[in-house]
């Protein structure tokens, strides 16, 4: 379907003179005007032919009619469908009225009803209401709007993709299914798959039973374990019976007689034992009196050898000492004489010493004494030079400086200064007083005074180098210098100087020698002279020295053969009294045997007495012996067969815990056996065996329902999973022809880019660069320019199968930048060359750059007249 | 002269149906203790005086005393009976078990427990050889000691066990072989045993009496009592009569692709009495196409409210499924393709079993849910 014109009356703000829209070409119509000129007036006149019926009363057709007119709406649309042209005329609110006109005719082929179904039909619908143009128009302030299926151009979309109606009813009918399946499928599962509802329920059931049942099965098992508790105790009670009892009571009455007994024989060994032991000691003690005098008699005999034998080396001792006596008396003497000798020679060594000793104190004296004055003399010598090395002198080099400073200042002053040369005179010339010779020449400085009879002349000479100031202060600085040596000039400045530097060198000298005569000082040597014995004239006179050492050797000599004398004499002193010591030990060693060999006779007695004795303690001895083995024997027998006494207690004791034990016993199981009856009785109320039979059989049932949700939840996601992927599969293929034809588009103005589609035709995602956008994600520009593409791409689509619907945009393209209109003006135009496109723009400028027809409102009057 | 009496064995009273809901598992409860009043109704019209029950008359070791005294009341209601309860292997005379509570509890005076093996004389010249359980397990034939016990001379001797009989049938893991010549080596005149379910002869002298009521879905015939005429050296007659309420019933329907499994089922359900007394496991086996299956389960659905229970088992019944039975039910392009795919898995043979199942219910369910959409 094309349009060729449209015309309208009394329509916004064309009253009776009406608006005409003419010579709407097959490709590109461009109608460009200003704000107010009735653009969008057009634009909705056109859809309200195509999509109101006629005797609609709606407000927006209401709104649509002009202010300055009561009459009806008038809109006229000239159409071209498969080459043939129609005019559809339609009133609306007053005369409604519709028509179709077939203009090669110019039939009227349709009226009222007809004409608005004949349209309809032509729109793709069976009726008009469901025929909205949502698809493929964008009205002002729309532009963000995508197109979408929902609406008859959506379904003539699809016959154009398939051809087929049922196909796109089934294409609802698989999503009604598909979501039925999903509503169920929920039931059982969440999205993520995890029980949910009736599924979630089961197997909440099915645990809860089974921890029903276990609770149920330890109480039931608890009551089993009670009851065998039960039987068991009651065997235990009955072992405790009375028959038990006395047999008990029987068995401690004979361990008791048999501890009795026990105790019986037991005194009864105490006894023998006793007497055994009693015979034991006699026995004993008689073997020990045998024993003891025996022992004695040998004793004796021991002792009388030891004592004779002490005897006899006490004697030859003796002998050999009083030799020894006679010996040492010669000793004694001829030690005493070397004694003498050597304190005679010791005498005069002593004395020869004594004034020796005494001359040398006297030669020491002298030499003090010499040495003393020897120091005195270089004290005095050395404090003269010490003084004259005091002396205070300024700087020798210093003074040299100042001396060459001197000359030197005066050498420039000289070389400044203004010569006079007395040349001739006849009378003298005086400089200050003093004559100048003729001839000679003298400098002149500062002010001189030159007077030669009456003349007197003040010349004053300048000093302009300071040459002269320099030169006083010279003379100044030398001058100090000189005053400050003593001296007048610099020669004895100097010999000043040297004067002082001998002081000083004679001053070191002088104290060198003062430390070599008294190296202590002074005062020591003087006291070391105070100390020296005073020296008399006799003294020193009439000693002789001594040979102190041939007295010396001598009085060695006789020491030594003294002390040889007395070590020989000592030795024989001490090996006499050796032998003393020996002789006293001897004899006390007699003297203790004799004192141990008197008791021991006495004890034994008479020596005649003794053997008779002997074999008297030996028959006593055999007796009692005897008597002994026989007391041991009868103890032994007795021992034998005595009963254990612990064994006989322990019993005892052993049976009177166990009544004791089994008495507890039988209080203490007839407490439990009471409470394991309440138990049963308890149990027995409580049914729990029942109880757990009808848990078990729930258990079963809820598993069974359990599995059987879970099947169903699975067959319903294998349901499910395979419906998605059908209406996947099934959508691809529906709009990869689409695809195929917006892709491009879109890329030509959004760079390498793909559209996806949801169910109803909408475009959902954009992807670029590998990455899906969703659409409400995108600019509101890039939004748009999507809606426009989308729609030149369904008409495309449309129009490659032969159905063409035109498209119309009042005021799109409001959000795109300059670039992307430029692109869009060049897909528009690509695009109009297969479909009829209709722009309607207030941007006049812009979209002049659109290209395409431009299309002119004239006067509806005018339309006519040139039609 | 003849000693008749009732030989009834198995109430397994406080048996657990809460594996049914709720309301159906209260009915088969109750059932076993109505049951009681049903025996003492048919004792009563064929003059019988005396129940033998042998063993299991409860179904767990230690009831409730609530459930010990309810059989109690009914039997004590019914006083020109004198009941005989022997135990079982569920319910065996252990020291202070169930048995000494009852005593304890007091007996009514018509019923008399046999837990201890020694003979005892219901009346002059019949003598009973009762061998009670005393452990869930004894170990070993009870009724061996028959041939010791003493017993007056001239008595009619009547065994009272309960246990498997050797090579009669499987033995389970709580049974005592009997000796199935028994009754002719211990000289008795018959032997009433209990253990097994159904009412079934294992030789002239030795009859099991089953269950009074069923209480599982059998592969025997339970819901019977036998009323017996034993006498000194005769072979004894043997009346089977009904008892049970419920019947409880293994099906199986072989479909056939191609023909309606309904009448058949309907045949079924209204088969062995009121089907709001009818259990039934229903095995389903065979070959449906798709539709016919969906019309089955559909059937099934509608059946199901008038039986008092209703359990299907499809395993063994096989889709039949291709792509141009697939038309018949989805026609839609997403959808039919979703049904082809789910098609492929029920048919793929290297699938396991229950994979193949999942994805025939997946099957069911796309059918429906399009089916629903088409319709609305």
């Amino acid at each position: 379907m094309k349009l060729r014109a449209l015309r309208v009356r009394n329509v916004g703000p064309f009253g009776e003179e009406g608006c005409a829209l003419d010579g709407l070409s097959d490709g590109l119509n461009v109608v460009r005007e200003s704000n107010e000129a009735g653009k969008t007036t057009l634009y909705r006149a056109l859809k309200l032919v195509l999509f109101d019926a006629h005797n609609s009363k709606k407000q927006h057709i209401k709104d649509l009619r002009c202010d300055r007119s009561t009459d009806g709406l008038y809109v006229e649309l000239d159409l071209e469908i498969d080459g043939q042209t129609y005019r559809l005329v339609k009133q609306y609110l007053k005369g409604d009225k519709a028509a179709v006109i077939d203009l090669n005719s110019n039939r009227v082929i349709a009226e009222s009803k007809d004409a608005e179904a004949w349209i309809a039909e032509r729109l793709g619908s069976d009726k008009l209401e469901t025929s909205s143009p949502g698809l493929l128009w964008i009205g002002q302030g729309d532009s963000l709007i995508q197109p979408t299926s929902q609406d008859g151009a959506g379904r003539k979309l699809f016959e154009s993709l398939e051809g087929e109606i049922e196909t796109v009813v089934g294409g609802d009918q698989a999503s009604a299914v598909l979501q039925q399946a999903r509503a169920r499928l929920l039931e059982y599962l969440t999205v993520s798959g995890n029980p949910r509802a009736q599924l979630k329920d089961a197997m909440d059931e099915v645990e809860r039973l089974r921890e029903e049942a276990l609770e149920l099965g330890d109480q039931v098992r608890d009551s089993e374990a009670a009851r065998g508790d039960l039987v068991e105790l009651e065997k235990k009670l009955e072992g405790l019976s009375e028959e038990n009892e006395s047999e008990h009571s029987k068995a401690l009455e004979v361990a008791r007689k048999a501890l009795y007994d026990a105790h019986q024989v037991e005194e009864k060994v105490k006894g023998l034992r006793s007497g055994m032991e009693a015979a034991d000691a006699c026995a004993a003690m008689t073997n020990a009196e045998l024993a003891t005098f025996r022992g004695r008699l040998r004793e004796l005999m021991d002792l009388k050898d030891r004592w004779a034998k002490k005897n006899d080396e006490a004697a030859t001792a003796r002998q050999r000492a009083d030799a020894s006596e006679e010996d040492l008396k010669l000793d004694r003497e001829q030690a005493a004489g070397l004694k003498q000798s050597y304190e005679d020679a010791k005498s005069a060594f002593a004395e020869a010493e004594a004034t020796s000793r005494k001359i040398e104190a006297i030669s020491k004296r002298q030499s003090t004494k010499s040495a003393l004055a020897k120091a005195r003399d270089i004290t005095r010598n050395l404090t003269s030079a010490q003084k004259d090395a005091a002396l205070e002198l300024p700087d020798l080099e210093e003074i040299n400086r100042a001396h060459e400073d001197l000359i030197k200042c005066r050498s420039a002053a000289d070389a400044t200064r203004p010569s006079l040369r007395v040349e001739a005179a006849s009378a003298p010339v005086t400089l200050n007083e003093e004559q100048i010779r003729e001839g000679a020449s003298t400098l002149l400085s500062g002010r001189s005074k030159l007077a030669y009879q009456d003349l007197v002349l003040s010349i004053e000479t300048p000093d302009s180098e300071g040459t002269e100031i320099a030169l006083a202060n010279a003379h100044e600085r030398i001058s100090a210098l000189l005053e400050e040596c003593g001296v007048e000039d610099v020669a004895a400045a100097r010999e000043l100087h040297e004067k002082r530097t001998s002081a000083i060198a004679a001053a070191e000298r002088l104290q060198n020698d003062l430390y070599e005569a008294a190296p202590d000082g002074m005062a020591a040597m003087e006291t070391a002279l105070d100390a020296l014995p005073a020296q008399s004239g006799d003294d020193g006179d009439n000693l002789e020295p001594p040979d102190v050492t041939e007295l010396s050797a001598a009085r060695n000599d006789a020491e030594a053969d003294w002390l040889q004398a007395k070590g020989e004499l000592d030795v024989a002193e001490q090996s006499l009294s050796d032998k003393r010591a020996e002789i006293r030990q001897l004899e006390d060693q007699v003297r203790q045997l004799t004192e141990q060999i008197d008791p021991i006779k006495q004890a034994l007695g008479p020596e005649e007495e003794r053997v008779e004795k002997e074999e008297r303690l030996t028959r006593t001895h055999q007796d009692r012996v005897g008597k002994a083995v026989a007391a041991k024997d009868a103890y032994d027998a007795a021992k034998e067969d005595q009963p254990s006494v612990e064994q006989a207690i322990a019993r005892v004791e052993r049976l009177e815990q166990t009544a004791r034990n089994r008495s507890q016993d039988r209080t203490r199981f007839s407490e439990e056996r009471g409470k394991l009856i309440g138990q049963l009785n308890q149990a027995g109320q409580n049914g729990a065996e029942e109880k757990l039979a009808d848990v078990q059989a729930e258990l079963e049932r809820a598993g069974s329902r359990e599995t059987a949700y879970v099947r169903e939840g699975r067959a319903l996601s294998l349901l499910v999973e395979s419906l998605e992927a059908a209406v996947s599969k099934r959508r691809q293929q529906y709009f990869e022809p689409v695809k195929n034809v917006v892709d491009p588009l879109i890329s030509k103005v959004l760079g390498s880019a793909s559209v996806s589609f949801d169910d109803n035709l909408g475009p959902a995602t954009i992807e670029r660069n590998g990455i899906d956008e969703k659409l409400k994600q995108l600019s509101g520009g890039t939004r748009e320019q999507i809606a426009i593409l989308t729609r030149l791409g369904f008409a495309k689509v449309m129009a490659a199968q032969g159905v063409h619907v035109p498209v119309v945009l009042d005021d799109a393209l409001v959000y795109s930048d300059d670039e992307r209109i430029e692109k869009m003006f060049d897909v528009i135009n690509l695009v109009a060359s297969d479909i009829q496109i209709i722009a309607f723009s207030c941007r006049q400028k812009t979209f002049e750059q659109l290209g395409g027809t431009h299309i002119h409102k004239t006067k509806y009057i005018e339309a006519l007249e040139g039609a | 002269m003849a000693f008749r009496f009732i030989h009834t064995a198995d109430w397994q009273i406080g048996r657990s149906f809460k594996r049914f809901e709720p309301e159906l598992a209260a009915q088969l409860a109750a059932a076993r203790l109505d049951v009681i009043e049903k025996i003492g109704e048919i004792a009563k019209a064929n003059a019988v005086n005396h129940v033998l029950v042998a063993g299991d008359v409860w179904d767990m070791a230690a009831p409730s005393d609530r459930l010990l005294r309810q059989p109690l009341d009914r039997m004590a209601a019914l006083d020109s009976l004198t009941w005989w309860l022997m135990p079982g292997n569920h319910d065996p005379a252990q020291k202070h078990g169930l048995w000494d509570r009852l005593n304890a509890m007091g007996l009514p005076a018509n019923v008399k427990t046999l837990t201890v093996q020694e003979t005892v004389y219901p009346e002059p010249g019949v003598a009973v050889l009762p061998a009670p359980y005393h452990s869930k397990n004894p170990g070993k034939d009870l009724t061996a000691a028959y041939q010791t016990m003493e017993v007056k001379d001239g008595s009619i001797r009547i065994g009272l066990a309960h246990g498997g009989v050797e090579g009669f049938f499987d033995q389970s893991a709580q049974s005592s072989a009997l000796d199935k010549d028994r009754a002719n080596r211990a000289n008795l005149d018959y032997l009433a045993l209990g253990d097994w379910h159904g009412a079934v002869e294992v030789n002239e002298k030795t009859w099991y009496s089953g269950t009074p009521e069923p209480d599982r879905f059998p592969s025997n015939d339970p819901g019977w009592v036998l009323i017996v005429d034993a006498d000194r050296g005769a072979v004894p007659t043997v009346k089977r009569v009904r008892t049970g309420k419920y019947t409880w019933t293994r099906d199986r329907i072989d479909c056939v692709e191609g023909i309606d499994p309904k009448t058949e089922l309907t045949e079924l359900f209204d088969a062995h009495g009121p089907r709001h007394l009818r259990l039934s496991r229903l095995e389903l086996r065979g070959e449906l196409r798709l539709a016919e299956r969906m019309e089955l389960l559909t059937f099934l659905d509608t059946e199901r409210v008038s039986l008092a229970h209703l359990r299907e088992r499809y395993n063994g019944l096989s889709t039949v499924v291709d792509y141009d039975s697939l038309d018949d039910i989805i026609s839609d392009g997403a959808l039919r393709d979703a049904a082809g795919d789910i098609v492929n898995r029920v048919n793929d043979k290297a699938l396991p079993d229950e994979d193949k199942a999942i994805a025939a219910r997946a099957l069911d369910l796309l059918a429906t849910l399009s089916q629903k959409e088409a319709a609305s």
